[in-house]
């Protein structure tokens, strides 16, 4: 479906030292940089796949997501996206993907929403009949029947959001590139549209290329997750093992009746994570230690609640990117 | 072909829709300048006839200057008024991502929103016909010139809608392409003959003109509206023609080249 050999983009960017002086002397003599934004990155994502690209800002997945869509075209390298070449634009290709911008709308500002619609209902060529039932459908999942025919600059970020994925999906495409689908969204709009992706992948088996800063919404929708750091590609694999990468460990939450010390120096080597009022912390407990440091927490403390679960995807990505050597070159 | 009109006239409705959004906006964007600047103009020639005490300025008189300003405002607001948008800064800022990934053209996009951009221009250079005659400004015998002047004019307005487009397009090379569109628009306006009639200028300047489309931009739909061109409209056109599939095809190739140095901004 997706297959990319060592994929690379270079930017050539303009340097400039501030102010009028420097304005002058780039006047005079413009110095330039080239920087790769991606570099040799290779991988091939099957149909129905829901991947997740994760990464820092500036890693290279929004330039990867350009180069997949067609948006921008590859320095070096090879991509094939559903059997065609994306910067070749084919119309039968851009019939067949869609990517949902979450910083960016797609919608006619200043026109009701269904406008849009009919718009691109008639750019993608689906029959009337076929149009009136994708949104009936989309618009009783995603819950958005009752502003379609509300101006979209009227509706709300969470709203607008939602039109935008029931526009990009209207014309029910194979691939879908979602790029921070949820980014700026309240907690409740955010499950919303975690929850919706998950059905509609389950559904129609779509294959899925998301990138997303939130950590939730890739441990609800993702399998595999690629990792990037610095345009390359760092890590490829399941979500389960991207989890493990920092060694066999729990994490393990425990909630105290009174707050423990400061100079309580007991929890130090589990990295902890305290609340301010410190009776609540977060710990991190390799696997064959959790038995005998929780007794020893129970016997010191006066515990009233406690909880252990897999290390959660945000604190892997928090210590993987302040300190990228834990990735082995390998992996 | 009838999905294909529909693409366009899906288009057309949805920018009417969006011009029509905000009526202020449109007086602003479209009236204002081609008014204000139509005023100044009749401001600066009754200046210059009054100096005069009326004289004949090379055939001229104050009422056929007149005239013939009224025809240049009526020209610009059919030919020009599509230059308010601002494609180079959605090129520079990313803003034609989305358009790129629909399966339509950009530029058939742009030219569905021409042609709705046309529909109000039409209806404002109506009004300003209407006033014209009404007023006395614009001899009734020029009604009968008016289809010609108003074809050619129409003509013009797909020139100018491709040499917009062409001048957009270099916003993937340079980042300020706005000079470069301000400075056209200025010369083209003292050269089309949109400030001075052609005629007044000098017989030299004037036969070099003739190799440019510049003639054809202003001063010659002008002339055909008021019966008095010494170019035919048949010959007009065919001129007209030329110079859009010259600015078509290198507009076509700009934006196809410049597309490869597209680096989607701000997404």
């Amino acid at each position: 479906m997706i297959h990319c050999e060592a994929l690379t983009k270079r930017f050539k960017i303009y340097k400039k030292d501030p102010g009028i002086l420097g304005s002058l002397k780039s006047f005079a003599s413009r110095e330039y940089n080239e920087i790769s934004a991606v570099r040799d990155f290779s991988f091939s994502v099957r149909e129905g796949e829901l991947l997740g690209l994760l990464g820092p800002n500036g890693a290279g997945k929004t330039t990867l997501m350009k180069m997949l869509s067609g948006l921008i075209m590859p320095s070096d390298g090879r991509l094939q996206v559903l059997g065609c070449d994306p910067f070749a634009r084919a119309k039968e290709f851009r019939r067949r993907i869609a990517l949902v911008m979450g910083q960016k709308s797609q919608l006619w500002w200043d026109i009701p929403a269904l406008d849009s619609l009919e718009l691109l209902r008639a750019y993608y060529e689906i029959s009337r009949q076929n149009f009136n039932q994708r949104v009936d459908e989309l618009g009783t999942l995603l819950g958005v029947n009752h502003v379609l025919r509300t101006h979209v600059r009227k509706l709300s970020l969470g709203e607008r959001m939602k039109v935008e994925l029931m526009a990009s999906l209207l014309h029910d495409p194979k691939v879908v590139f979602l790029d921070e689908p949820t980014i700026g969204l309240d907690v409740v709009a955010q499950v919303s549209i975690r929850q919706f992706l998950l059905n509609f992948h389950k559904e129609r088996g779509t294959t899925i290329i998301l990138t997303s800063h939130y950590m939730a919404d890739v441990e609800a929708l993702c399998d595999r997750v690629v990792l990037i750091l610095g345009g390359e590609k760092r890590f490829d694999g399941e979500l389960s093992k991207f989890q493990r990468l920092l060694g066999s460990e729990k994490f393990l939450s425990v909630s105290f009746a009174s707050a423990i010390s400061v100079e309580d120096t007991f929890f130090v080597p589990f990295e902890p994570d305290w609340d301010p009022e410190r009776t609540h912390v977060e710990l991190r407990i390799p696997e064959n230690a959790l038995r005998s440091t929780m007794q020893q927490i129970l016997e010191r403390y006066p515990v009233t609640d406690f909880g252990t679960e897999q290390i959660p995807v945000e604190r892997v990505m928090h210590s993987i990117l302040s300190n990228p050597q834990l990735l082995s070159p390998s992996a | 072909m009838k999905k294909l009109f529909s693409k366009y006239w899906g288009t057309i409705r949805i920018e009417l829709a969006s011009q029509l959004a905000y009526k202020l906006n449109f007086l602003l964007l479209i009236l204002g300048p081609a008014l204000v600047f139509f005023l100044i103009k009749i401001n600066l020639w009754y200046s210059i006839f009054a100096a005069r005490d009326n004289e004949l300025l090379r055939g001229y008189t104050f009422e056929r200057m007149l005239e013939y300003q009224t025809y240049v405002l009526v020209v610009t607001l059919l030919c020009q008024s599509y230059a308010s948008r601002n494609i180079s800064e959605d090129i520079r800022f990313g803003r034609i991502s989305a358009f790129l990934l629909y399966p339509t053209s950009f530029m058939g996009y742009h030219f569905g929103a021409f042609s709705a951009a046309q529909i109000l221009n039409c209806l404002s250079a109506l009004i300003v016909l209407v006033i014209g005659f009404g007023s006395g400004i614009l001899p009734l015998e020029s009604l009968t010139h008016l289809a010609a002047g108003g074809s050619m004019a129409l003509l013009v307005s797909l020139l100018w809608f491709c040499v917009w487009f062409l001048l957009s397009s270099s916003s993937f090379w340079i980042e300020e392409s706005w000079v470069l569109r301000v400075l056209f628009t200025m010369v083209a306006r003292f050269l089309s003959g949109a400030i001075i009639p052609l005629d007044l200028f000098p017989p030299k300047v004037l036969e070099f003109l003739w190799y440019t489309p510049f003639p054809y931009l202003t001063f010659i739909p002008v002339q055909l509206c008021m019966g008095s061109s010494s170019v035919t409209f048949h010959d007009a056109a065919l001129m007209t023609v030329l110079w859009l599939l010259i600015a078509a095809i290198t507009a076509r190739v700009l934006w196809s080249k410049g597309l490869r140095l597209y680096a989607a901004a701000g997404m």
